[in-house]
């Protein structure tokens, strides 16, 4: 931040908490739709990470987003798979507690 | 990853946000459209969103040149940017609650845990105390000791059972606010 003043600095912060709140409700989805068909987990930092990388592509694709629509898609294909954790035979405590069944609330809290 | 299984509809539906006509109405109200010419809401919105989120130094003059990039016509100086952050802040903060609202009714079903269902309200309630570039200590004055010479507290308080109304409550408490309202009730 360079000239500070109050009501930039209200923009940036509103402005990054809408930006949190988005990209957490898409990891969530993401998450367990991932667990669902595909029984492996994403990680929370890589998807944020991966996910400001492509945050250019992002940007300009919402200028039109029925003509952008297979680009968005494709990068936020190419995050998923980044985000990814990996493959182990040993079981995480996620994991495990996972196999019971438990309602889906608790699977949305535990991502 | 080329089959992730997962469907185009779901990106869409949240990206979505960022292309609503919610956005031109939030703003009709708190004033910051005034004119059909120049910044639009919806480009202060993206650019103060995604746009900073982009950037790795955050000056109004990389903000301003952001702007003119993804709105086709548009010249904006950095002094003309600066002032529209009045209202502008006004609007990012009533599209934050509008956020938070629409992203807990597309997150899972909470009506359907039955435990719930006997509270008239249930509220979620977090805070977080962030600390500030030194310069702004006129404005947040900080905790002092080991924290930052200037600070912030960032209060969310959401209504679980009424969220369809979108009922957010975000308030940015300056410290001496905090201590004479609250800590003194």
């Amino acid at each position: 931040m360079g000239n500070v003043g109050e009501k930039y600095f209200e923009c940036l912060i509103y402005g990054k908490l809408v930006v949190i709140t988005l990209m957490t409700a898409l990891f969530s989805t993401v998450f367990a739709i991932m667990f669902r068909k595909q029984r492996r987990l994403l990680s929370m930092l890589k998807f944020f990470k991966n996910l400001r990388e492509k945050s250019e592509i992002l940007l300009t694709s919402l200028q039109n987003i029925g003509e952008n629509a297979v680009k968005l898609y494709d990068a936020f294909v190419d995050v998923i798979g980044r985000s990814l954790n990996e493959k182990r035979k040993r079981k995480t405590t996620q994991q495990v507690l996972m196999e019971h069944d438990l309602p889906e609330v608790v699977l949305q809290m535990l991502a | 990853m080329k089959n992730p299984n997962l469907s185009i509809a779901v990106i869409l539906k949240i990206i979505k946000l960022f292309t609503s006509w919610q956005i031109e109405e939030v703003a009709k109200e708190v004033g910051f459209t005034q004119r059909k010419r120049g910044l639009t809401a919806n480009t202060f919105f993206k650019v103060f969103t995604v746009g900073a989120w982009s950037l790795h130094e955050i000056t109004l003059e990389t903000l301003a040149s952001k702007c003119c990039e993804i709105q086709h016509g548009l010249q904006l100086t950095r002094q003309a940017l600066f002032q529209r952050l009045k209202t502008g802040s006004v609007l990012l903060k009533e599209m934050l609650a509008w956020t938070v609202a629409y992203a807990a009714k597309h997150s899972v079903t909470t009506e359907t845990i039955e435990v719930l269902k006997q509270f008239k309200h249930v509220y979620i309630c977090d805070s977080t105390l962030l600390s500030l570039p030194d310069k702004l200590q006129a404005i947040f004055k900080g905790l002092g000791g080991t924290n930052a010479k200037a600070a912030v507290k960032i209060q969310l308080m959401f209504s679980l059972m009424e969220r369809r109304d979108g009922r957010v409550i975000l308030i940015l408490i300056k410290w001496e606010m905090w201590e004479r309202n609250i800590l003194s009730a």
